[in-house]
C-alpha cells in the first residue's frame, strides 16, 4: 500500500504533467491566430490582460486573502504605459511593459507596509478605499486626462512600427499569450515551491504559522507586491492592446468587483482556472453587455451569491476555515 | 477665507452625517461579526425612495409642504425593514457559521444587484429633491448664513448616539444583547434566542442605513453609484473608531470630519484621499482602532 | 540555569491570570504543571512563548532577557510549544502538515525553486511520523479535519518537537483522550523528547500521568503558583489537596 502512494508521490515531483498542459496551452492558443476570427483574437487578448489581475488575486486567496481593489494596480499598469508614451514619448512596446510593472511594483511596496497588517474583511476593503483614491485623484487631475482618460498611439516592437489601427497584430498577440503562460509559469513554480506552501499554512492557521517562526507579515507582503505586480502587467497589456485607458474602466469598484467574481468562481486550485475563466468571463460579458445592459452587475451579484450558496466544494471551500 | 467657527460648524455637519450612515453598520459588525457592504446599497435606497416620494409629492400638491419631512421616516422605515428583513431571513442565516470573508462576498453579492435594481426602478437620471431642505431656511450663526436643515443633521446624530447607549445602558434588552455580543454560544446556551437578536439588530441596522439616505436626499444630488462611495466612507469611519464600537465611530467620525473640512477648504482635491490618510494614521498606531478592543486569540 | 521567570504579571480586567510568578527551569528537567481550569496555566505558556505580553515581570532565557521577544523570536532561539486545542493546518494532509513544518525548521520559507512536497520530503515526513509511534499507515492519507481529536494532538506535539528546540512547553498534551491512551501517548512523546535532549514543562490534570512522568510538579491557583516540588510532596501539600486534587 505504502509504495503505491509513494509512487504516485514520485509522479507528482518528477512527470510534471502541468507543465506540459501549459506548453499545450501555449501552442494552442498561438495556432488560434490562425484559425479564429479578430473579434475572437481580441476577445482571447483581452481576457489574458484581465487573467493576469485574476491570475493574482489567485496569489492573495492561496494565502486567504481577497482584495476588492485589485483595478487599481490594473489601472497603475495601464497609466504607466500611457503616461511613459505621452510624457516620455517612449514607443518601444518591452520598455512601456517594464514601466507598468515597476509601477506596480513599487507602489504595491510601499503600500504593502500598510495592508499586510491586516486581514480578512480589513484586507479586502482596505484595497477598495484605496482604489477608491486613485480614482478619485485621477478623475480630479486634468493632466490625466480626468474621466477622458488616456490614449496612445503607434507602438514598435523591438524598433519594427506598427501603424496605429493594426492594435491587434501578430505581435501583440504573442506578447500576450507569451507573457500570460510564462507568468503561469512563474506562478505555478512558485505554488508548488516552499515558499507557496508557506501561504496555505497562513491561510489555515496563523497562530500555528507563526510559532513555526513563520514572519507572516513579510509573507503577506510579499505576495501582496507578487500580486499586484502581475495586476498591473495586466493593466500594461490591455494598453497595449486597446489602446486607451479612463479610470473608469479600470480602478473604479465595479471593475474590481468583476475580478473578485471571476477570481472567486475559478476558485484558487489551478493556475489554468483563472485564464479560462476569465475568457468565459470575457465571451459572455461580450454578449450580456449588449443583451443585458442594464442588468450586468445583477446577473454578476446572483451568480456569485448562489455559487457560494450553493457550490459546495467550489468558491466557499477556499475560505472554509469555520468562525471560532 | 474660513473662519475657525465656520470649520468647526462644518466639520460637525460632516461628522454628524458621517455617524449617521456609520453607525448602523458598525452596530451589524459588533453583534453579528457580518461586515454588511449591502449597508451602501441602503443608503442609495432610502436617498433614492425619499427623492422619490418628495418630487411626487411637489409635483401633484402645492399645500402642507412641511408633510413631505414625513418621507424620510416613511422610506427609512419601510425600505429598511423589508429589505433588512429579506437579507437576514434569506441569506446571511445561512451562512453565519461560515468565514467573514464569504459573509462579505454574499453581501457584495447582494450590494451588486442592489446597485442594478436601483437603476432599473428609479432610472439613471439624477434626482434633486431639494425642497425639504429649502423649506427650512437659513439660520445665522455668529453672522455667516447656515441652512437649518443640515444643522438638524447634529441633532439626528446625537439623537442616534444617545439611543443607543440609553438602550445599552438602561435597557434589559440592551443587557442582553451584550451578552450575546460578549459570548454567542452562552448566550444561547442560557436561553436567549440569539437568532432573534440578529434578525432584530440587523433590520435596525439597515433601517439607519435608509434613514441616513433618506436624511441626506435633499442634501444631494440622487444619482446612480453614491452608495459605493458611502460604504467605503462609513466602512473608513467605522474602522477608525474601532470596528462595532458605535461611541467609537462618533469618534472616528469628528476627527475624519474635521480632518475633511479643512482640506476642503484648502486642497479640494484631496478630499476622499485625507479621509482615508486619517484612517491609515490611526490605524498605524492602533490597529484595532480608536474604541475596538485588540482580540486575542485564546488558545 | 536555562529558563527563569521573575515576579510575572498579568491581568485581564479584573482576573489576575499571572500573579508575582517566579520559576526556574533547569536543562533537562521534566517538569508537571498542575491547577484548575482557569488557575493561569496556559496564559503562563502563553506569556513565556511571547504571544501575550506580561504586565509586568521578566523572563531570562540562558541568562539573556526574551521579555520582549515576539512568537517567531522565542521559536527561533529554541522555545516551541503544543496547544491545548491543537493548533495546526486543518485542510491540509498529515504529510503535509510536517513537512511544512520541517521546510520552515530548515529555514526554507522564502526557498523558491524545488519542489515542497517532493518525494524525499514525503519520505522524510513518513519516516518522522513513524519514528514518534504515530499511526502512519492509517492516518497519512487524511487531511486533519479528519483526524480523531488523540491523533491531532499528537500531530500538534510532534510539530511542535520538530526543529529540536531546547525547551518545550506541552499544554495539556493528553486532554480529550482515553485514559488507555493518555499513558502510551505520554510514553512515547517523552522517549522522543528525551532522545534530543529537551526539556519538558507538560501541564496535565491527570495525577496519575503527572507523578508517573514529572519529576516536578508546580501547582498553579488563582494566577499564583502555591507549590513547587517533588511530586510525592506537592501532592500532600494542603493547599494542593484542597484546591486542585479536591477540586477536580
Ligand atoms: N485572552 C484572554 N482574554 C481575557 N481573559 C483571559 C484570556 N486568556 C485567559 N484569560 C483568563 O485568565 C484566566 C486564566 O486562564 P488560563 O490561563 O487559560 O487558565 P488555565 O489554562 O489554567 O485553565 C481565566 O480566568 C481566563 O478566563
Ligand atoms: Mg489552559
Amino acid at each position: 500500500m505504502a509504495v503505491k502512494k509513494l509512487e504516485r508521490y514520485k509522479m507528482r515531483g518528477l512527470i510534471n504533467k502541468d507543465k506540459l498542459l501549459l506548453i499545450a496551452f501555449l501552442f494552442t492558443f498561438i495556432s488560434f491566430w490562425f484559425l479564429l476570427p479578430d473579434y475572437a483574437i481580441n476577445t482571447i487578448s483581452l481576457s489574458f490582460c484581465n487573467g493576469l489581475v485574476i491570475l493574482g488575486l489567485l496569489l492573495l486567496m492561496r494565502a486567504g486573502l481577497i482584495s476588492f481593489g485589485h483595478g487599481m494596480y490594473y489601472c497603475l499598469g495601464g497609466y504607466a504605459v500611457a503616461m511613459t508614451y505621452n510624457f516620455l514619448q517612449i514607443k518601444e512596446v518591452f520598455v512601456l511593459i517594464a514601466f507598468s510593472v515597476l509601477a506596480g511594483f513599487i507602489v504595491s511596496f510601499f503600500l504593502g507596509f500598510f495592508v499586510r497588517r491586516f486581514r480578512g474583511i480589513f484586507f479586502a476593503m482596505l484595497n477598495l478605499a484605496l482604489s477608491m483614491i486613485l480614482f478619485g485623484i485621477i478623475v480630479k487631475s486634468i493632466s490625466l486626462g480626468s474621466t477622458d482618460g488616456f490614449g496612445i498611439k503607434e507602438l514598435t516592437y523591438f524598433n519594427h512600427a506598427i501603424e496605429d489601427e493594426k492594435r491587434l497584430n501578430i505581435f501583440s498577440y504573442l506578447l500576450i499569450v507569451i507573457l500570460t503562460s510564462l507568468m503561469m509559469m512563474i506562478v505555478m513554480t512558485f505554488l508548488k515551491s516552499p515558499s507557496g506552501k508557506i501561504l496555505e499554512a497562513i491561510r489555515e492557521n496563523e497562530i500555528r504559522s507563526s510559532y513555526l517562526g513563520i514572519s507572516i507579515n513579510k509573507q503577506i507582503h510579499k505576495i501582496y507586491i507578487f500580486s499586484s505586480t502581475l495586476a498591473a502587467l495586466g493593466g500594461g497589456l490591455m494598453v497595449i492592446l486597446i489602446g486607451h485607458i479612463t479610470p473608469e474602466d479600470t480602478a473604479y469598484w465595479t471593475r474590481s468587483g468583476e475580478f473578485v467574481f471571476v477570481a472567486i468562481l475559478s476558485g484558487s486550485l489551478n493556475v489554468f482556472a483563472p485564464l479560462i475563466g476569465s475568457l468565459f468571463f470575457e465571451f459572455i460579458r461580450s454578449y450580456a453587455l449588449f443583451y443585458f445592459p442594464n442588468t450586468w452587475q445583477m446577473i454578476i451579484g446572483v451568480v456569485l451569491i448562489l455559487g457560494i450558496l450553493y457550490l459546495p466544494e467550489g468558491i466557499g471551500s477556499i475560505f472554509n476555515k469555520r468562525k471560532k | 477665507m474660513a473662519s475657525i467657527p465656520f470649520i468647526i460648524l462644518d466639520s460637525l455637519v460632516y461628522a454628524s452625517w458621517l455617524f449617521m450612515v456609520a453607525s448602523g453598520l458598525t452596530l451589524i459588525y459588533g453583534v453579528m461579526k457580518v461586515l454588511n457592504v449591502a449597508h451602501g446599497s441602503l443608503y442609495a435606497f432610502g436617498a433614492y425612495a425619499n427623492a422619490w416620494l418628495i418630487g411626487w409629492y411637489f409635483n401633484n400638491y402645492t399645500e402642507f409642504e412641511f408633510l413631505s419631512f414625513l418621507f424620510i421616516p416613511i422610506s427609512a422605515l419601510v425600505i429598511g425593514i423589508i429589505l433588512g428583513f429579506l437579507i437576514e431571513k434569506f441569506f446571511l442565516r445561512k451562512i453565519y457559521f461560515r468565514d467573514e470573508i464569504v459573509v462579505v462576498l454574499v453581501t457584495y453579492g447582494l450590494f451588486l444587484i442592489f446597485e442594478d435594481a436601483m437603476k432599473l426602478i428609479f432610472g439613471t437620471t439624477s434626482y434633486l429633491p431639494y425642497q425639504p431642505r429649502m423649506l427650512l431656511g437659513n439660520i445665522n450663526v455668529l453672522s455667516i448664513p447656515y441652512v437649518i436643515y443640515d444643522l438638524a443633521i447634529i441633532g439626528i446624530a446625537a439623537l442616534i448616539w444617545f439611543l443607543f447607549n440609553f438602550i445599552i445602558k438602561f435597557t434589559k434588552i440592551g443587557k442582553l444583547l451584550l451578552s450575546v455580543i460578549n459570548d454567542r454560544e452562552m448566550s444561547s446556551a442560557l436561553g436567549i434566542n440569539v437568532n432573534k437578536f440578529f434578525i432584530y439588530t440587523f433590520t435596525f441596522g439597515c433601517l439607519l442605513g435608509c434613514l441616513g439616505g433618506a436624511v441626506s436626499a435633499p442634501m444631494i444630488s440622487v444619482v446612480p453609484g453614491i452608495g459605493v462611495e458611502v460604504i467605503v466612507l462609513a466602512f473608513a469611519v467605522v474602522v477608525t473608531g474601532g470596528l462595532g464600537s458605535v461611541t467609537g465611530a462618533a469618534i472616528g467620525a469628528l476627527f475624519i470630519g474635521l480632518a475633511r473640512t479643512i482640506t476642503i477648504f484648502y486642497a479640494p482635491q484631496l478630499e476622499l484621499f485625507i479621509v482615508f490618510f486619517v484612517m491609515a494614521i490611526i490605524l498605524s498606531f492602533k490597529p484595532e482602532g480608536l474604541f475596538g478592543s485588540k482580540e486575542v486569540r485564546k488558545i | 540555569m536555562l529558563l527563569e521567570v521573575k515576579n510575572l504579571n498579568k491581568k485581564f480586567g479584573s482576573v489576575s491570570a499571572a500573579n508575582n510568578i517566579n520559576f526556574k527551569m533547569n536543562e533537562n528537567e521534566i517538569i508537571g504543571v498542575i491547577g484548575a481550569n482557569g488557575a493561569g496555566k496556559t496564559t503562563f505558556c502563553n506569556i513565556i512563548t511571547g504571544y501575550l505580553k506580561p504586565d509586568s515581570g521578566v523572563i531570562l532565557y540562558e541568562g539573556k532577557n526574551i521579555t520582549k521577544f515576539n512568537v517567531q523570536e522565542i521559536k527561533n532561539i529554541g522555545i516551541h510549544r503544543s496547544f491545548q486545542i491543537p493548533q495546526v493546518f486543518e485542510n491540509l494532509g498529515v504529510l503535509e502538515n510536517i513537512i511544512i513544518t520541517e521546510l520552515v525548521a530548515k529555514n526554507k520559507q522564502n526557498a523558491l525553486f524545488e519542489d515542497a512536497y517532493s518525494k524525499k520530503n514525503y519520505q522524510n515526513a513518513i519516516k518522522l511520523l513513524e519514528k514518534f509511534s504515530f499511526d502512519v499507515d492509517k492516518f497519512k492519507d487524511k487531511t486533519v479535519k479528519e483526524l480523531p481529536q488523540g491523533a491531532r494532538k499528537v500531530l500538534d506535539i510532534l510539530i511542535a518537537i520538530i526543529g529540536k528546540p531546547k525547551v518545550i512547553l506541552l499544554d495539556e498534551p493528553t486532554s480529550g483522550i482515553s485514559t488507555d491512551e493518555k499513558n502510551v501517548i505520554m510514553k512515547n512523546i517523552l522517549r522522543a523528547i528525551k532522545e534530543f535532549n529537551i526539556s519538558v514543562l507538560f501541564i496535565e490534570h491527570d495525577m496519575e500521568i503527572v507523578e508517573k512522568f514529572s519529576e516536578r510538579v508546580v501547582a498553579f491557583y488563582n494566577g499564583e503558583i502555591i507549590a513547587d516540588d517533588k511530586p510525592s510532596k506537592v501532592f500532600n501539600q494542603n493547599n494542593v489537596k484542597k484546591f486542585i486534587i479536591g477540586g477536580l
